[in-house]
């Protein structure tokens, strides 16, 4: 069965922990290779990190949506949950940050199981 | 847009903290500068400031580092990527203490204030326009990046936005790039899409604008012989301790070494200019 091709976006950093410097990229997995590029570039047409995912391991992090990648022994977090939404009345910011942890979860999920699909 | 920096630096002397006085005096206002003392060969200098240990930041580039016997002979971005990241500003400087200006500081960085490019820095070229700089020999990337997208520049002294920093430190993780920093630098911020500048000499990355404006230096065109800002010689004395020895006002100089021996040469025996 061919695997499922997985493109979204994520904020990502070197290291393992979540960092100011964190910037969004839209992480993809195609064709058995791990891509990262800057979601602000037009057409996505520059690349960060295109590497095989056979080279590629992944542990989640945490309850939510965050991974840490680990690209030929360097550890890169990578995060898929949302976190620009939590404002406004506790109740409903709190609201908002667990459908976004659960949200940033299941997409983690699916990142995983691509890259799990795309080894040969 | 704000802006930080460190002023690089492995010697402390009193005429290496006159300089840099000059430059917090003329240049504090537009630049938020650090002084950051490099202790050893090592990649954890001492900052007036915490940061991260490199070891988590690059792991694999430490590693090198390590294997390198320190942060010489092109493994400087081990110590700086992790400094530089830990100041809060869009735009972040790296000045060594042997980089002079023979004028004000703050006309040199008012004309970068609004400038909004990812990566400034001097001699910025592609390999088709230096085929013979001699670091090309150890440079590595990944197969998917195109021969005239290979880039170098010289950084004595440059200007990383925060965006790159990270795409860099990020990028910087599969390890075949390979090389002196002054080429994965370069090259990863053009094909991440970054916005890549020259400072101001000749050359295809330096817009019009400044076009011979703020150094002299090797270029495409090819090694001119009133190079403002260059490998070698040395100068021995700073623009604010002997100004008449500068020739060219208004220009970056590089280098000068008060009271401090030459490096010797990185083991490839060539100039990273």
């Amino acid at each position: 069965m061919r695997p499922r091709r997985f493109e979204e976006r994520a904020g990502v950093v070197a290291g393992r922990l979540p960092h100011p410097t964190s910037c969004e990229y839209v992480v993809s997995v195609d064709a058995g290779r791990l891509r990262l590029a800057p979601s602000g570039t037009p057409g996505h047409r520059g690349i960060v990190l295109d590497v095989p995912v056979d080279r590629v391991h992944v542990e989640p992090l945490g309850r939510a949506g965050a991974s840490v990648v680990d690209v030929d022994g360097s550890p890169v977090l990578v995060d898929f949950t949302r976190r620009d939404r939590a404002s406004g009345l506790r109740a409903r910011a709190n609201a908002l940050r667990i459908l976004d942890g659960l949200a940033g979860r299941a997409t983690r999920r699916r990142f995983r199981a691509a890259l799990a699909g795309g080894r040969t | 847009m704000t802006a930080a920096g460190i002023f690089l630096t492995h010697e402390v002397s009193p005429r290496i903290r006159r300089h840099f006085r000059r430059l917090r005096r003329e240049s504090g206002h537009l630049v938020t500068w650090h002084f950051v003392h490099s202790v050893d060969t090592g990649p954890r200098p001492r900052a007036p400031f915490s940061y991260e240990d490199p070891a988590e930041v690059m792991a694999r580039r430490y590693r090198e580092t390590v294997a390198n016997g320190g942060v010489y002979g092109g493994y400087l971005d081990t110590l700086f990527v992790p400094v530089l990241r830990a100041l809060p500003a869009d735009h972040l400087w790296l000045m060594e203490y042997d980089v002079d200006y023979s004028g004000s500081w703050e006309e040199l960085f008012e004309e970068f204030a609004d400038n909004e490019a990812d990566l400034l820095a001097t001699s910025v070229m592609t390999k088709a326009e230096q085929p013979d700089w001699p670091w090309w020999r150890t440079a590595g990337a990944p197969d998917w990046v195109r021969e005239e997208q290979l880039t170098r520049s010289m950084d004595p002294l440059m200007r990383v936005s925060r965006q790159l920093l990270n795409t860099y430190a990020v990028a910087m993780a599969d390890g075949q790039w390979q090389g002196i920093y002054e080429y994965t630098l370069a090259t990863i911020a053009v094909v991440s899409g970054a916005q890549v500048e020259d400072l101001g000499n000749q050359g295809s990355f330096t817009p019009p604008q400044r076009r011979g404006r703020i150094y002299v230096g090797k270029s495409p065109a090819g090694t001119p012989d009133d190079m403002t800002f260059r490998f070698r010689p040395s100068r021995r004395r700073y623009f604010h301790e002997a100004p008449d020895r500068f020739q060219r006002p208004h220009m970056l100089y590089h280098p000068v070494k008060p009271g401090v021996a030459d490096l010797k040469n990185p083991p490839l025996e060539g100039p990273s200019d």
